[in-house]
């Protein structure tokens, strides 16, 4: 599974993307129905409650290894971070009930809840939270985390329940993961007793959460319950019971969601949309999203020629894309942030930028642009995920639309390990042009995901994109914490990046949520998967 | 038994070679596990130092030479992808895929034999019989899987679509009932046209004309001259047909969302998990290497001109 993961923190307004222009002509880029945060609220608890997680097992529960959808998932809903990730993207307060600055911006302190036991009832302190945070920055154990914790200089329990941290530069973004697994607190003396079997099969995990963590079947199902002592009266679990399958097959799944055999699941897939929504059973949600899909370019080769990478962009009808292959639950996105990255009061502004870029698919443009051009004439490939049918058929229409232009693109499907070794080893895409992806910011904030792409030396970018100013820009935002005059200096950047293509746009994906008629309550954003998202799922009647 | 040793001696080597041809196979196909367990948002010296530590920049028969001098010892290693020790991984797996293989394989026997034998006791079914099996043999398990969950799951609401169950073994087995028959619905028909075809043949055979002449009354000619004999490919067959559930679990298990071996086997492999393809791949040639064996030692009970043949 390939995610370009990225993190952010609050944003209320906008993930449908403007809707002024209406890109292709054929269909309007406004979303149909409005995009949801929540679920109607629960009436009470329920006994039990079995939900699925289509990206299948997670291979660890260990928050320092959570970087996908089923491990972020599962461990949401047991263990706790810092702080909150609410379901409309603010962040607020949690297991920290305030964090406070130094003058200089290099400290941050935490005050933590005093009144926090694990589920063994062992108190929550300060100590237990350096520990659990000190473990994202250890070489050793090579956390996913590790790169939200780079301008960490130290983590150190100042008092019974403070936690001080202090940074080597201002770093804005560093809070933000705070509501994120990378700011998650588990027991210190259980890791130590568990060792290298903490947070696997058979090791588990110790935490606070509304749910318990009581066995982890492997191959078969993860099993929770409500947690009696919870400390939040507000976020007590509904369900009594949960049990968490690991249906990958997506006409398995959607049968089983039919039956009713299974509640429910997130991450549906967009094939499935049609049958789902006809269910009688149950219902399917539309939630705001931070998942985007794009093309990752490749050099050498025609794709490290911006010119075609731009008359690429040119001919993708992103509204047809949206329509036809994700039947209507994505939306046309045009530049690297997708709107839903926007910062929250600044999105005017963002937005304002945003048109800019908002361009229909215009075949006669491209066409000029590459006339004449000599890399034009070399065949592409496109890689995708085999086994994919999104991927597929997504694959299918850009070679299709590139071919109206002129551009010949073959297609390679490559199997999972093999695609996603493709996007860290430069010898694995040796021969490839493109990468079809999909991936994920964690919150809503530019700056993270500008950092895996933009810089000379960044993790996705392939091309040798390079310029100085656009670095400057985006390195100086990061220790600015005014949301409107960093967008100003993000801004500023785009207008520099954004023609080069650094990464080809097409779509941001909406949260698909689905629900048997029986249960309400679930987060229907993104969200979800920093939230103990199922602790709220109870009785629709 | 003196031919046990020798029994033992090929299996021991039949495991051996399997090994290391599915070790060097593994090493070959494209990918780096390592890149998958550093997480996706880990530098290229971060990946490096990640496969350092594995062991994986070692050569590849250094790798096997240390795998099998574990194995030796009992020690089945660790799951890449799961942090985990791989027999841990394996065991609670086990017993849905034995449970699913089992419950084919009576399947098989019952309805395979059955419905072979059928022609012989009414010979106006020997037509239809031909045409049944010859559609059974034709349909693969995936097309089976379909139809089964389409039909008696979600039209007659019968069965559950997921073969999973968290209840006794009654309920187990009722999960198991469409994932069991998509599996041996194949060799159910194979199985069938194997033993309609073998007592035809028996029941033309001097030796049961002979019999017949002698007045012999003819359930006992049956019995004792035409099944004794028409027994013995059926149990060849029978040996085949239970190492190849075993593989065909896979498809089965997957379609169905069965947390088996199989299913355990296909995201391993994906995931060059080497350990676990390793641990999972031996149960199977394990499996093969049993079941034939078995078959052989119930033919040479069965024919005695067998038994004089291996010890020779």
């Amino acid at each position: 599974m390939v995610a370009l993961a990225v993190s952010v923190t609050a944003l209320s307004a906008c993930s449908s993307s403007g809707g002024s222009a209406t890109p292709s002509g054929s269909a309007a880029s406004t979303p149909a129905i409005a995009l949801l945060t929540d679920t109607p609220k629960a009436k009470g608890p329920i006994d039990s409650l079995v939900w699925d997680l289509p990206f299948g097992e997670p291979t660890s529960i260990d928050y320092i290894y959570a970087a996908d959808y089923s491990p972020d998932m599962v461990v949401s809903n047991i263990c706790e971070p810092l702080l909150r990730l609410n379901s409309d993207f603010t962040y607020g307060p949690n297991l920290a009930t305030s964090w406070t600055y130094g003058p200089d911006k290099l400290t941050l302190t935490f005050e933590l809840r005093s009144d926090v036991t694990f589920w063994d009832g062992k108190p929550l302190t300060s100590e237990d939270a350096a520990y659990s945070l000190l473990r994202n920055m250890n070489p050793d154990l090579a956390s996913y985390s590790a790169t939200f914790y780079a301008n960490v200089k130290a983590i150190e329990a100042t008092g019974p329940h403070q936690l001080t941290v202090t940074f080597t530069k201002p770093d804005e973004l560093f809070v933000k993961e705070m509501a994120t697994v990378a700011g998650v607190v588990v027991e210190k003396a259980f890791v130590e007793k568990t060792g290298k079997d903490f947070g696997n099969a058979t090791g588990g995990v110790m935490c606070s959460g509304p749910f318990k963590f009581d066995a982890w079947n492997a191959g078969k199902n993860i099993l929770l319950s409500a947690n009696p002592s919870y400390w939040n009266p507000d976020g007590k679990a509904l369900p009594q019971k949960v049990e968490i399958r690991f249906v990958t097959d997506t006409t398995a799944l959607t049968q089983a969601l039919k039956t009713g055999e299974i509640d429910g699941a997130y991450e549906i897939a967009p094939g499935q949309l049609p049958a789902l929504e006809a269910s009688t059973t149950g219902k399917v949600y539309q939630g705001k999203s931070l998942q985007v899909i794009e093309l990752v370019p490749n050099a050498p080769g025609p794709a490290a020629d911006e010119k075609i990478r731009q008359a690429l962009s040119m001919v993708i009808d992103r509204a047809a894309l949206a329509q036809t292959i994700y039947h209507g639950a994505a939306d046309a996105n045009y530049t690297l942030l997708p709107p839903g990255a926007w910062d929250p009061t600044a999105t005017d502004a963002y937005q304002k930028a945003y048109s800019a870029f908002e361009k229909p698919m215009d075949l006669s443009a491209a066409k000029a642009l590459i006339a004449g051009n000599s890399n034009a004439a070399t065949p592409m490939t496109l890689a995708i995920a085999a086994g994919n049918q999104t991927q597929i058929e997504t694959g299918a229409l850009i070679q299709q639309l590139a071919a109206q232009i002129g551009l010949t693109i073959k297609i390679k499907p490559m199997q999972p390990l093999e695609f996603s070794s493709a996007f860290y080893d430069p010898n694995a895409r040796k021969g490839l042009d493109l990468l079809l992806t999909q991936g994920f910011l964690d919150v809503p904030d530019p700056l993270d995901y500008l950092g895996y792409i933009v810089f000379k030396d960044s993790l996705y970018n392939w091309t040798g994109y390079q310029n100085p100013e656009v670095e400057a820009l985006v390195t100086e935002a990061r220790s600015i914490f005014d949301d409107p005059s960093r967008a100003e200096k993000i801004i500023a950047a785009q207008a520099l990046y954004e023609p080069a293509q650094v990464i080809i746009p097409m779509l941001s994906l909406r949260e698909l949520l689905y629900m048997n008629n029986r249960i309400t309550g679930a987060t229907a954003s993104f969200a979800y998967i920093f939230q103990p998202s199922l602790a709220s799922v109870g009785s629709a009647s | 038994m003196k031919e046990a040793p020798r029994v033992v001696g090929r299996g021991l080597i039949t495991l051996l070679v399997a090994s290391f041809v599915i070790y060097l196979a593994l090493s070959l196909a494209p990918g780096d596990p390592a890149t998958a367990l550093a997480g996706n948002r880990a530098t290229p010296e971060q990946v490096e130092t990640l496969r350092q530590q594995l062991g994986l920049d070692r050569p590849v028969v250094v790798r096997y030479a240390a795998w099998l001098a574990a194995s030796l010892h009992g020690d089945l290693g660790r799951s890449l992808q799961f942090r985990q020790d791989t027999a841990s991984l394996i065991e609670p797996r086990l017993g849905v895929t034995f449970l699913l293989v089992g419950y084919a394989f009576l399947l098989i026997l019952v309805f395979g034999i059955g419905l072979g034998l059928l022609p012989s006791v009414r010979s106006w079914l020997s037509w239809p019989v031909v045409v049944v099996t010859a559609l059974g043999i034709s349909i693969p398990a995936f097309v089976a899987a379909m139809i089964l969950i389409q039909v008696f799951a979600l039209n007659l609401g019968w069965f559950p679509v997921l073969g999973t169950s968290n209840g006794d073994l009654r309920d187990q087995l009722w999960h198991l009932t469409l994932p069991a028959i998509a599996l041996a619905i194949s060799w159910v028909a194979y199985v069938g046209q194997i033993t309609r075809a073998s007592v035809r043949e028996q029941a033309g055979k001097e030796h049961v004309d002979t019999a017949r002449g002698r007045g012999l009354a003819p359930r006992a000619i049956f019995s004792k001259h035409v099944l004794r004999n028409a027994a013995i490919p059926i149990i060849t067959i029978s040996g085949l047909a239970l190492a190849a559930l075993v593989a065909g679990s896979i498809v089965v298990e997957t379609a169905f969302g069965i947390g088996g071996i199989g299913s355990l086997l296909v995201t391993s492999v994906l995931a060059k998990d080497y350990d676990v393809v390793l641990a999972i791949s031996m149960i199977f040639v394990l499996a093969f290497v049993v079941a034939t064996t078995v078959a052989d030692l119930a033919l040479v009970a069965l024919d005695p001109r067998l038994r004089s043949k291996m010890s020779a």
